[in-house]
C-alpha cells in the first residue's frame, strides 16, 4: 500500500459510511466468489466473462482470472479471422481500462504482452499507448519495459529509440530512466568502422582485439554526449541521473585508453571535464558563499576526485602528484556528504573503486 | 519527510503494537483489504509471520491453522498459488516454502512435486517464468534458487545458465532490471544479488559500484529509495540493505540516519509501519521496517539472513545446501 495518507481514520465515526463500506466489502467477496467459481468449472461464457472484467476493473491484480481468460480466449483464437481480432481488441480495452487506473500493475501488462504476442493487433497502436503512459509518468519502469518489448517486436532502428531517449531527456534532464536507456543504445547507434591499420595487419592484431575496439563509443559522440550532461549539470547540479550518466561516460572514455591509443586525446577531454566540475564548484561557492548546497556541490567534487584518479590511471608520470588531490576530495565529502562517509572513507583508502575498474 | 530530532513515542520500537496490528489484520476478515489481497495472501502470511518471528511473537498465531492453509494451497502441479482458489506461482511457491521453514514444517511439503514444479519454469537462456504463462523476471531466478536451496536441492535447476542470465541483466551502473536491457531498481537487486548469492556466482557482479549505486539511494530523511530521484519508501530499507548485507558494504549508508525515519513511520496509535511518515500502515512495509531493523542489529530483534530472506536460527537449522549470509563471511574479498 502506497502513498494512502493515515488520517482520517478510515470508516470511523459516520454509522453511514460504515455501513458503505461493509456492503462494498460484501459485494466484492460475492463478485470474486461468483467469479472463481464458475471459471474454475471452465464455465467460460459471457456473462462470466463480463464478471470477471469487472473484477479485474476493480482489482486487477488478481491474475488467476487473467488466467482463465487467457484460456478462454484461447479457444477463440484458434478460430481465427475477424473473430480473434475482435476478441483481442475487446481484451486489450479491458486491459486498457485497468492500467489507465492502475498503470503499475504486474498481471494486467503481462496480459497484455501476452495478448500483443498473439500477433493480431497492430504494434503502433501499442506503441502510442505507452508514449502517452510514459507521459503521465515518464519513470514507470512497467511502461518502459513494456515499450523495449514493443521496440524488439518491431526491430526498431537503434537511432530512433535513441533519439526517443534524448527527448524524454530535452523534456526532463532528471529522467533517469531515459538516460539508462542511452546506454544501452549508444554503442549500437555508433557502429564504428572497422579501423584496421595497415601497421594492425602487420603486427597482426587479434580479431578480438580488433573486435573490442570496434565496440568503442567513437570520441566526437563522446564529446556531444559529454556536452549534453554538463547543461544538465547547470541546471541543477544536485540531480544525480545526469552524473551517474557522465560516470559510464568517463567508463567509455577509460575503454579508448585501454587501447593505449589516442592517450592525448583522453587527456585532453578529461581536463575539459575537469575545468567543467571546477568552474561548477566555484558558480556554487558564489551563489552561496557561507553555507554550499550539499547537493550542489557533492556531485562535481566526487566527479573532480573520480576524474583525477583517471588522470593518474591513464597518464601516471604526468598526474602523480594528483593522487594527492583526490584524498583530499574525498576527506572534504565526507564532511559535505555525511551519510555516504563510510563510502569515502573507503575511496579515500583505495578500496571502493567505481570507475577506473568499470570501463563498460 | 524528515524525522524531527525529538521522535516522541515513536523513539522506541513499538514491538507489542506491530504485533497486535498483524494479528488483527490477519483476522479482521470483514475488511475490504482481506478480500482484496486474497490472491496474494501467501506473501502477506510470510511477512507477517516473519515479523512476528523477529520482534519474539510468532506464537500469537495458530499454527496448524496456518499450516493446514499452506498445504491446501498446493496443487497438482507442485506450485503453491497466493491461496487455495488461486492458481500456481513462483512467488507464492517461495513464501509458502519460508512460511513452512519458519515453522520448521518443511518435511510435510511433498518436495518432489514442488521441486518438479520450480524446475520446469526454467527457460532455455535459463531465466525462469512466474508460472506457465510466460512472464520472465529476474525476481523469479531469486524465487526458484531459493526454492530449491530450501528444500535442500540446489542442483534441480541449471544455476550456472539462472546466473548467466541474472549477469545478462546488469547495467551500465552496476544495478540489475527484470530483463536484460530494463533499468535496475533496488528490489530487483536485491533478487539478483541473492540469485547470485545462491548460485555461486557473486563474482558476476561489480561489487564496488553497485554498492556505491545503492548507497546513493539514501536521501536526505535518511529513508532509501529504490531508483535515483524517486521518493524513499520503507520497504527499500530491505531491499538495499539485504544486498548491502550480502555484500559487506552496510557501513556505506548512515544507519543511524535510516533507523531512525524508519522508527518515524510507525503508527503509535494503531500500530504497523507505513511506506512514508504519516502514511497508512500495512503489513508489508511492517515486515521490511523490522526486516531492515533487524539488518543493522536492532536491539531485542532476531537477526535475519539477508538471502534466505528469513530469521538467521531458522537458516542455521536447515542443512546448509546452498550459501546463507551466515557461511559467507560479510568481508569477503572484493571481487
Amino acid at each position: 500500500m502506497h502513498g494512502r495518507p493515515r488520517y482520517p481514520r478510515p470508516n470511523t465515526g459516520d454509522p453511514q459510511k460504515l455501513q458503505a463500506a461493509e456492503q462494498r466489502v460484501q459485494l466484492y467477496s460475492r463478485l470474486t466468489s461468483t467469479v472463481l467459481k464458475r471459471l474454475q468449472a471452465g464455465q467460460y461464457d459471457k456473462e462470466t466473462l463480463d464478471l470477471a472484467a469487472r473484477l479485474l476493473e476493480q482489482n486487477p491484480e488478481v491474475y488467476t482470472v487473467w488466467n482463465h481468460r487467457k484460456r478462454a480466449l484461447l479457444a477463440t483464437l484458434s478460430k481465427g479471422g475477424d473473430t480473434a481480432a475482435e476478441a483481442v481488441k475487446a481484451e486489450l480495452a479491458l486491459t486498457q481500462r485497468a492500467l489507465e487506473k492502475h498503470p503499475k500493475s504486474y498481471a494486467t501488462w503481462h496480459h497484455r504482452r501476452w495478448l500483443v504476442a498473439q500477433h493480431v493487433t497492430s504494434l503502433q497502436q501499442e506503441v502510442d499507448l505507452v508514449n502517452r503512459l510514459l507521459e503521465a509518468d515518464e519513470r514507470n519502469f512497467h511502461g518502459w519495459g513494456y515499450r523495449q518489448f514493443l521496440m524488439e517486436l518491431m526491430q526498431a532502428a537503434p537511432e530512433d529509440e535513441e533519439a526517443y531517449a534524448a527527448a524524454k531527456i530535452d523534456h526532463n534532464f532528471s529522467n533517469y530512466s531515459a538516460w539508462h536507456l542511452k546506454t544501452r543504445l549508444l554503442k549500437k547507434v555508433h557502429h564504428q568502422s572497422p579501423t584496421v591499420t595497415l601497421d594492425d595487419l602487420i603486427s597482426a592484431k587479434s580479431s578480438a582485439a580488433a573486435a573490442a575496439e570496434e565496440r568503442l563509443v567513437p570520441f566526437w559522440a563522446l564529446r556531444q554526449e559529454l556536452e549534453l550532461v554538463t547543461q544538465a549539470f547547470y541546471t541543477d547540479p544536485g540531480d544525480q541521473s545526469p552524473w551517474l550518466y557522465h560516470r559510464w561516460l568517463l567508463g567509455c572514455l577509460l575503454a579508448h585508453a585501454q587501447t593505449g591509443k589516442n592517450k592525448e586525446e583522453i587527456v585532453s577531454l578529461l581536463q575539459q571535464e575537469v575545468a567543467v566540475c571546477k568552474d561548477i564548484l566555484e558558480l556554487e561557492d558564489t551563489a552561496a558563499p557561507d553555507g554550499k548546497a550539499a547537493s550542489s556541490i557533492k556531485w562535481p567534487s566526487l566527479t573532480l576526485a573520480q576524474l583525477h584518479e583517471l588522470l593518474c590511471s591513464v597518464a601516471p608520470s604526468s598526474f602523480d602528484n594528483e593522487q594527492t588531490d583526490v584524498r583530499l576530495l574525498y576527506r572534504q565529502l565526507q564532511d559535505i556528504d555525511q551519510l555516504r562517509a563510510g563510502f569515502y572513507t573507503d575511496a579515500s583508502k583505495g578500496s571502493a573503486k567505481i570507475l577506473v575498474q568499470s570501463a563498460t | 519527510m524528515v524525522p524531527p530530532e525529538d521522535l516522541g513515542p515513536r523513539a522506541e520500537l513499538l514491538t507489542a503494537k506491530h504485533a497486535a496490528f498483524i494479528k488483527k489484520f490477519a483476522e479482521n476478515t470483514s475488511n475490504f483489504e482481506y478480500f482484496a489481497t486474497e490472491h496474494f495472501r501467501m506473501s502477506g502470511v510470510y511477512w507477517g509471520l516473519t515479523a512476528l518471528y523477529l520482534v519474539g511473537h510468532l506464537d500469537d498465531m495458530d499454527e496448524d491453522a496456518i499450516v493446514n492453509w499452506v498445504l491446501e494451497s498446493q496443487h497438482a502441479d507442485g506450485g503453491f498459488g497466493g491461496s487455495p482458489r488461486h492458481d500456481s506461482h513462483l512467488l507464492y511457491t517461495l513464501s509458502a516454502l519460508q512460511v513452512m521453514a519458519l515453522y520448521q514444517k518443511l518435511h510435510l511439503i511433498d518436495a518432489d512435486k514442488v521441486i518438479a514444479y520450480v524446475a520446469s519454469m526454467q527457460q532455455p537462456d535459463g531465466s525462469f517464468s512466474g508460472d506457465e504463462w510466460g512472464e520472465i523476471d529476474t525476481r523469479f531466478t531469486y524465487i526458484a534458487l531459493l526454492c530449491c536451496a530450501l528444500l535442500q536441492r540446489p542442483d534441480a535447476i541449471d544455476r550456472q545458465k539462472a546466473a548467466a542470465y541474472i549477469a545478462s541483466c546488469r547495467n551500465f551502473d552496476g544495478g540489475f532490471g527484470a530483463r536484460p536491457g530494463m533499468e535496475s531498481h533496488a528490489g530487483q537487486v536485491f533478487t539478483c544479488v541473492g540469485a547470485l548469492a545462491l548460485a555461486d556466482s557473486l563474482h558476476l557482479l561489480d561489487r564496488d559500484l553497485l554498492c556505491w549505486w545503492l548507497c546513493e539511494r539514501q536521501t536526505d530523511t535518511g529513508g532509501l529509495n529504490g531508483r535515483p530521484e524517486k521518493r524513499e519508501d520503507v520497504c527499500y530499507s530491505w531491499w538495499c540493505l539485504s544486498a548491502l548485507s550480502i555484500l559487506g558494504r552496510l557501513h556505506w549508508i548512515d544507519q543511524d540516519a535510516l533507523t531512525r525515519y524508519i522508527l518515524f513511520c510507525q503508527d503509535e496509535e494503531e500500530g504497523g509501519i507505513s511506506d512514508q511518515p504519516e502514511d497508512m500502515a500495512d503489513v508489508f512495509h511492517t515486515f521490511f521496517g523490522i526486516a531492515g531493523l533487524s539488518l543493522m542489529g536492532f536491539p531485542g530483534l532476531e537477526s535475519i539472513d539477508p538471502i534466505f530472506a528469513l530469521p538467521t536460527k531458522i537458516v542455521q537449522q536447515l542443512k546448509p545446501a546452498a550459501p546463507s549470509a551466515s557461511s559467507q563471511s560479510s568481508e569477503a574479498p572484493d571481487v
